[in-house]
C-alpha cells in the first residue's frame, strides 16, 4: 500500500507549477520563393553543437560570415543537415515581422522575424533561409537559432537556453527565466571560460551528457567571435536570486521538467515533444540538477559549486 | 470494494488522454508537454498514477477503485480528489471525459 501523501495536482505549488515554453503566435507562411531558389555556389561545413551543417549561399558574404565568425566550428565531417541561404536587398514576399512567427505544415517548419525568413524540412534535414538588411550577424543568428532549435530534438539533442561556464574540464549550466541572473553569473565569473550567455546544445555523446557550443550569444556578454567548446556537464543550476548562496538538489523529475522548460519553443509535433522529454529525462538522470540560490553581488556562489567537485 | 458514490454518473465517464500530448514518467512523477500551448507541467506521484490509468478503457469509478486499492486513502477522498484533478486536466485540454 502506497502512501497517498499529497493530493493529486497539476503542477504542485509555487516550486513545481507549470511553465510556459514561450509559444510563438501562428501565421500563414508565404514562402514559395524560399522553396524555389537555387543552391548557391559558396559553401562551408560547420559543426554547431557537434552537429555538422552544410551551409550554401548565393552570397560570398554569408559564407564569409561562417568562415570568420564560425571559423573554429568548421569541420570535415559529413553534414547531417543542409542549410541553403539566400541574401538579397529585400524580401520577395510580404513581411510584417515585428514578432517571431512560426508555422508548421506537415514536416516543414516556417519562421520569420525581422530581416530573416526560414523553413526547415525535418524529414529531409534540409533548411532554407533568406536574409536581407545589413545586420548579417543578427539575421543569420536568428536563422540558425530557428533551424538548430527545429532539427535538434529529432537528432537526440536539445537547444538549451542557458548561460554556461567551463571549469576544470566540465560545463556548469546556469538557467532560469528572464532576469534570473544568467548574464550576471557570466559577468561575475571572469576567471572561468564562458561558453555562452544564451544558448548551447545539450546532447548525449558515448554515454555522457555534454554541453556543446553553437556560437549563440545573448548580446550582453559580447564574446564574439564564437568559441567552439564541448564538455561533460557538471550540473544544471536553476538560478534563484537570494541574499545567501546555497544549493538545493532537485530530484530527477524536477530536473527533467526544468530542462524541458528551457528548450526554446518552436511548433512541435507530439513526437518531437516526446523527443525533447526523452533527452531532458536522460540528461537529468545522468547529471545532477540544483536550485542555486545566489547573491548577485560577487562570485562567492562558486564556493558552493567547487564544494560539489 | 465499492465507491461510496457509485450511482454518480460522473463515475461512469471514461477519461481519454489527448493524443497530441507528449508525456514521460520520471521516477514516480509525470512530465507533460502540450503542443498547442507549448506548456510543460509536472504531475505529482498520485496525479501521475491517475494520468496513467486514464487510458480510455477505464471509467472514473474504476480508476478511483484502483487508487483506493493502491494507496492508503479513504474512498470518498480519492473520488473527490480524482474529480478535481481530472476536471483540471480537462480544462487544460490534456484529457477528455467521454460517456460510456
Amino acid at each position: 500500500m502506497n502512501n497517498y501523501g499529497q493530493i493529486p495536482v497539476v503542477g504542485g505549488g509555487a516550486e513545481t507549477g507549470s511553465q510556459p515554453l514561450s509559444p510563438a503566435p501562428p501565421f500563414e507562411p508565404d514562402f514559395q520563393h524560399l522553396l524555389e531558389f537555387e543552391e548557391g555556389p559558396h559553401q562551408v561545413v560547420v559543426a554547431l553543437g557537434g552537429i555538422p551543417f552544410l551551409v550554401r549561399s548565393n552570397d560570398a558574404g554569408v559564407v564569409g560570415f561562417f568562415t570568420s565568425e564560425y571559423g573554429p566550428f568548421q569541420t570535415e565531417a559529413t553534414p547531417w543537415v543542409t542549410l541553403d541561404l539566400r541574401r538579397s536587398a529585400k524580401f520577395p514576399f510580404a513581411t510584417d515581422i515585428a514578432r517571431f512567427l512560426t508555422a508548421r505544415r506537415g514536416t516543414v517548419q516556417h519562421a520569420k522575424f525581422r530581416n530573416m525568413a526560414a523553413t526547415v524540412d525535418l524529414k529531409r534535414a534540409a533548411a532554407r533561409g533568406w536574409v536581407t538588411g545589413d545586420n548579417l550577424r543578427q539575421d543569420l543568428s536568428n536563422v540558425l537559432r530557428f533551424v538548430v532549435g527545429s532539427v535538434t530534438p529529432s537528432l537526440g539533442a536539445l537547444l538549451f537556453h542557458t548561460a554556461a561556464l567551463a571549469h576544470d574540464g566540465r560545463a556548469y549550466l546556469f538557467f532560469g527565466p528572464s532576469t534570473a541572473g544568467k548574464s550576471t553569473v557570466v559577468k561575475l565569473s571572469e576567471d572561468r571560460e564562458v561558453m555562452t550567455d544564451d544558448m548551447l546544445i545539450v546532447r548525449e555523446d558515448q554515454g555522457r551528457v555534454v554541453a556543446s557550443t553553437c556560437g549563440f550569444w545573448g548580446g550582453e556578454t559580447r564574446c564574439y567571435p564564437s568559441r567552439r567548446a564541448e564538455y561533460p556537464i557538471a550540473g544544471f543550476f536553476r538560478l534563484v536570486k537570494d541574499r545567501t548562496n546555497r544549493l538545493i538538489p532537485m530530484d530527477a523529475s524536477r530536473g527533467a521538467f526544468e530542462i524541458a522548460c528551457n528548450v526554446p519553443a518552436v511548433t512541435r509535433t507530439s513526437v518531437e515533444n516526446q523527443a525533447v522529454l526523452e533527452v531532458a529525462a536522460r540528461a537529468a538522470a545522468a547529471t545532477p540538477s540544483w536550485f542555486l540560490h545566489f547573491h548577485n553581488r560577487d562570485a562567492s556562489f562558486w564556493r558552493c559549486l567547487d564544494d560539489l567537485a | 470494494m465499492t465507491s461510496p458514490s457509485s450511482n454518480d454518473p460522473w463515475l461512469n465517464r471514461v477519461p481519454v488522454q489527448n493524443q497530441d500530448v507528449a508525456w514521460r514518467m520520471v521516477d514516480e512523477e509525470c512530465i507533460i508537454i502540450v503542443p498547442e500551448t507549448s506548456q510543460a507541467t509536472v504531475l505529482n506521484p498520485v496525479g501521475a498514477r491517475l494520468w496513467e490509468l486514464s487510458d480510455g478503457k477505464r471509467t472514473v469509478g474504476q480508476i478511483v477503485l484502483a487508487l483506493v486499492d493502491e494507496y492508503d486513502v479513504d474512498p470518498k477522498v480519492a473520488e473527490d480528489d480524482a474529480r478535481d484533478f481530472m476536471e483540471q486536466l480537462a480544462k487544460r485540454g490534456l484529457l477528455s471525459l467521454t460517456s460510456l
